[in-house]
């Protein structure tokens, strides 16, 4: 039996998706059989970022309804073999899938998978609700901007309304440059807020936004991007080592260094 | 249940609970007798007689008075202080953080342990003491009662009323720990450590 972990923000865009894929696939390319379900139906963003949109046959909704069986609807992944994806449709509203169906297809994919990892859309209303319903363990991953906190201050105290204990964090976007400057808020600040213990940070990264648009996660390149290197110490994380975050912020600064020289 | 007994529940002072369906002679002897036998123990000490409702003439209490007053030294009352020290919980105990979106209302004082966050509301129709720091929005005194206090140990926050009053904060940033916030003449006052 598998575990079932959901990703959530409350707030859009601050990259659920994004860390879904990364985490995701870091996961398979440790070895591990992994589903990665998309729950935001009628927005579905997943199979873009995992550059499977054309191999899409069923869905979600058509696995609810009886069209299909769970094993047709899941696409493998173009590079690794253990790592699938369930996709949403897009054709439909959030409203398709139950709370108690979505739980029904979470509990058989932990079945046959090591890791389920559940995308959940934005917001706190139905669709939300239904994504966290099948999970087990919940990440929450907000920006350093002071609505993305509070929104995710507030899942926070919804997933522990449902049950969901002991949330972790992932900080997106943090730039240790502007935090330096006094210009940003802090992992420190945002911890002190939210007062739940840290996953992962992942620094701004353009080389994060080529990837998602190429359709290949940057956790593909190994450690050669900061955010690679902080998907890879986040799955190390997740599996149970423990990870130092100054490798990532010395990485960085090496990383500033070698754009100087060019540069002056 | 005795004819007289002695209660310390008071915040100053001794109570003495007599049986009301007494005479007042029986009373009278019971506690001149209470009196001398204890009198070591009651010097110095007010003493409130409880008749739990019974009546009393007053030249009769006065008579008493007197007598136990040249006799021992001890001055004894009849109207019982209405201060006491309170047998149960005077506040509601929350265990924070209180975060975004929860909505927290009390009747009674509230002691949050804890931070209340951006986005959480607090709304009480007595005082507010808060061990963290407030970010979201306050509502002490709900239902006009001006008397109401808050206290905080770090202050950012969103609103902040007292009773009818909303509280203007000043752009400058504290840096205190300890903010004790209430209503003077009319003005909102705010007091730090």
């Amino acid at each position: 039996m598998g575990k079932s972990i959901v990703i959530t923000s409350g707030k859009g865009g601050v990259g659920k998706t994004t860390a879904v894929a990364n985490i995701g696939t870091g996961l398979a390319m440790r070895g591990l059989k992994v589903a990665l379900v998309d729950t935001d139906i009628g927005l579905r963003n997943l199979d873009l970022l995992l550059g499977l949109e054309n191999r899409i046959v069923y869905n979600i909704v058509d696995v609810v309804e009886g069209k299909c069986s769970l094993k047709q609807a899941l696409v493998k992944d173009k590079r690794l073999n253990n790592l699938y994806l369930l996709p949403a449709a897009q054709t439909k509203e959030k409203e398709a899938v139950s709370i108690d169906q979505m739980k029904e297809v979470i509990n058989d994919l932990k079945i046959e998978f090591d890791y389920v990892i559940i995308d959940s859309p934005a917001g706190i209303e139905h669709g939300f609700k239904s994504a966290i319903s099948g999970a087990d363990e919940a990440i929450v991953i907000t920006t350093p901007e002071v609505s993305s906190v509070r929104d995710a201050d507030r899942v926070i105290g919804l997933l522990e309304a449902y049950g969901l204990r002991d949330p972790r964090l992932i900080v997106n976007r943090v730039r240790f440059d502007m935090v330096r400057n006094g210009e940003m808020l802090g992992v420190d600040d945002l911890l002190d807020i939210l007062s739940i213990e840290l996953l992962g940070i992942i620094p701004e990264d353009e080389n994060l936004i080529i990837s998602v648009n190429k359709g290949e996660p940057i956790i593909y390149s190994g450690n050669k991007y900061k955010s690679a290197l902080a998907f890879n110490l986040i799955v190390k994380r997740l599996l149970g080592e423990d990870v130092s975050w100054d490798e990532l912020e010395k990485s960085e600064s090496f990383i500033e260094k070698i754009f100087k020289i060019f540069k002056g | 249940m005795s004819n007289i007994s002695i209660k310390g529940d008071l915040r100053e002072g001794i109570k003495m609970v007599v049986n009301p369906s007494l005479s007042w002679d029986e009373i009278k002897n019971l506690i001149i007798d209470e009196i001398k036998n204890k009198e070591k123990f009651f010097k110095g000490v007010n003493i409130y007689i409880d008749f739990q409702g019974r009546e009393i003439d007053n030249t009769e209490w006065e008579e008493l008075q007197k007598q136990i007053y040249e006799n021992y030294g001890i001055m004894l009352n009849k109207d019982l202080p209405k201060i006491r020290i309170p047998s149960s919980n005077i506040a509601k105990i929350i265990i924070g953080p209180i975060r975004s979106g929860k909505l927290v209302s009390s009747k009674e004082n509230l002691l949050i342990i804890g931070d209340v966050n951006s986005g959480a509301e607090i709304i009480c129709n007595k005082s507010v003491f808060v061990l963290g720091k407030i970010r979201g929005s306050i509502w002490a005194g709900y239902e006009n009662n001006d008397k109401a206090i808050i206290f905080a140990l770090g202050l950012e926050p969103e609103k902040i009323q007292i009773g009818s009053y909303i509280f203007d904060l000043p752009k400058a940033k504290h840096r205190k720990a300890g903010y004790f916030l209430y209503i003077e003449d009319g003005k909102f006052k705010i007091d730090t450590y």
